[in-house]
């Protein structure tokens, strides 16, 4: 009995590797981008965020920024 | 006596069956029909850099095998029409496009016949090629398509 089924097996396998369609997969991954870009004009310092990340568009991070001596320290909090 | 006559008969006509001048060999062998059609990806067809643009990157090869004697057509089908399109974001996708053995060829979201052949018998294989511009402004994540190829006897 054992051995018929391994022989219908067989026939099943066979049937599945030989077929009239095939599959081409394409994917590509797109690396997550957060960049916050501090600028510096007359109105004072204000920082622009550079994102790709779905989702993050529609709630962006609250930006701290203060002037430390010559610097500014941003710190960025996300929503 | 009438028993003997009858037998005599018979016997003869028997022998008259039995006997001629020629006689019929008969071979037959029966060929099993092939089509089959395979694929094998290359390494980067999974990992595609959307960095940059592409231009002919060898993507996988198509293996055909047929014997039917009027030949046979193959016809693809783009899950997404011909877009790479993120898997959680369907605005951000990349146009591409797929060459069969040299060729450009339509890539629809509906089965199109991209080759046919009306007499080629045996095992053929095939490149697949893909080109893009350099995609800007997509989402992070994976961008994704498949293509089905399906091979049909004519």
């Amino acid at each position: 009995m054992a051995k018929y089924l391994g022989l219908f097996l067989l026939i099943l396998s066979s049937q599945a590797m030989a077929g009239t369609n095939s599959i081409l997969v394409l994917r590509a991954i797109v690396p997550e981008v957060m960049k916050v870009e501090v600028k510096v004009d007359k109105n004072g310092p204000h920082a622009i965020l550079h994102t790709n990340h779905k989702g993050k568009h529609h709630s962006m991070p609250k930006f701290l920024i203060k002037k430390h001596e010559s610097h500014y320290l941003v710190s960025v909090t996300q929503p | 006596m009438k028993k003997f006559i009858t037998a005599l008969t018979l016997t003869t006509l028997s022998l008259s069956a039995f006997s001629a001048t020629q006689a019929d060999l008969i071979l037959k062998g029966v060929v099993a029909p092939i089509l089959d059609i395979s694929i094998v990806h290359e390494t980067v067809a999974g990992n595609l850099d959307l960095s940059q643009a592409a231009s002919n990157v060898k993507v996988a090869t198509l293996t055909e095998k047929s014997n039917y004697a009027q030949g046979y057509k193959i016809k693809a089908k783009s899950i997404n029409g011909g877009k790479l399109v993120n898997t959680v974001d369907a605005n951000s996708f990349v146009n591409y496009s797929l060459t069969y053995n040299g060729s450009g060829i339509s890539l629809n979201t509906s089965p199109t016949q991209i080759y046919s052949t009306s007499n080629l018998k045996g095992t053929f294989t095939k490149e697949l090629k893909i080109s893009y511009s350099a995609p800007v402004n997509l989402s992070a994540g994976s961008h994704e398509d498949t293509v089905q190829f399906t091979i049909e006897a004519n």
